[in-house]
């Protein structure tokens, strides 16, 4: 009969830890996938955007606008930045309940058997004895894997740095 | 806390076990549809509408949770849910770079 040490030392947590670290890891790979694809989504997406509006007020009161050319900016560019998450936490727990019983039984029959004729009689015993061990064993086991995700930053040069180098001359003042 | 999204109790059902799913805050998520409007997919899953992106309408800036968003990306039509955020730093940026300007007087 198995120990309770064995039954535990039987729990496949190895593989449990395997498998779960695998999951975590193809499930990394999805997200990470989905949001390289919305990043892609977004350089490709470009709306067109109003940067400056020109209100003038001429010297007799009257007030009059004046838009900037729309420029077709993408979205990437305006700001809007893919959400990556990152996997935080994994755990797991394993619970088990194990009952073992042992429980003997021993049945002892006894016969009698006498026989009595002319001048002689005969008489036997007959004694069976039999007994039973009986080993039981209940396990019963859960085990319970918790993840936890968190967005983090996206990756350094996701996106090239905007440098602007300015070469028109100095206003006259 | 709610269940697993559609389709992932199948094969956890099997084996008796249950998925829970803890919804963390609201985010923004860019949701694609590749047939129509995903406004009503996207609010049958317990999200809302921030904005519309383009002229048909199959591209839309979604507030909702993580878990709405993996649940919604189940949906068939739905190409992309993606999570998104606002970077401020480079909206200024931009327009630092285009000469955007404030209020001048003449």
């Amino acid at each position: 009969m198995a120990s309770v040490g064995q039954e535990l030392l039987d729990v496949p947590l190895p593989e449990m830890v395997l498998k779960l670290g695998l999951g975590v890891a193809e499930a990394q790979r999805a997200l990470d996938e989905n949001s390289v694809e919305t990043a892609k989504l977004l350089a490709d997406t470009t709306v067109p955007i109003v940067l400056a509006v020109t209100q003038t007020i001429a010297a007799d009161g009257s007030v009059s606008f004046a838009q900037a050319p729309p420029v077709d900016v993408s979205l990437l560019q305006i700001g809007l930045m893919p959400t990556f998450y990152q996997f935080a936490e994994a755990t797991i727990e394993v619970t088990m309940d194990i009952k073992t019983t042992l429980s003997r039984e021993t049945n002892i029959k006894v016969s009698y058997k006498a026989k009595v004729g002319f001048a002689m009689w005969s008489a036997s015993v007959k004694t069976d004895v039999s007994h039973n061990r009986k080993f039981g064993k209940e396990v019963r086991g859960t085990s319970r894997l918790v993840t936890r995700m968190v967005p983090v930053p996206p990756p350094a040069r996701l996106e090239p740095v905007l440098n602007v180098v300015d070469n028109r001359p100095a206003p006259v003042v | 806390m709610r269940g697993a999204p559609e389709g992932a109790t199948g094969i956890y059902g099997k084996f008796g076990a249950t998925v829970q799913f803890q919804d963390g805050p609201q985010g923004l998520f860019l949701v694609v549809s590749s047939n129509g409007d995903p406004t009503s997919r996207v609010i049958a899953h317990g999200g809302q509408i921030a904005l519309r992106l383009n002229g048909t309408g199959a591209v839309v800036v979604a507030r909702m949770t993580l878990t709405q968003a993996l649940s919604l990306q189940r949906e068939r039509g739905i190409r992309m849910a993606g999570g998104i955020h606002m970077n401020l730093e480079r909206y200024q940026a931009l327009l630092a770079s285009v000469g955007a300007a404030g209020m001048t007087r003449g």
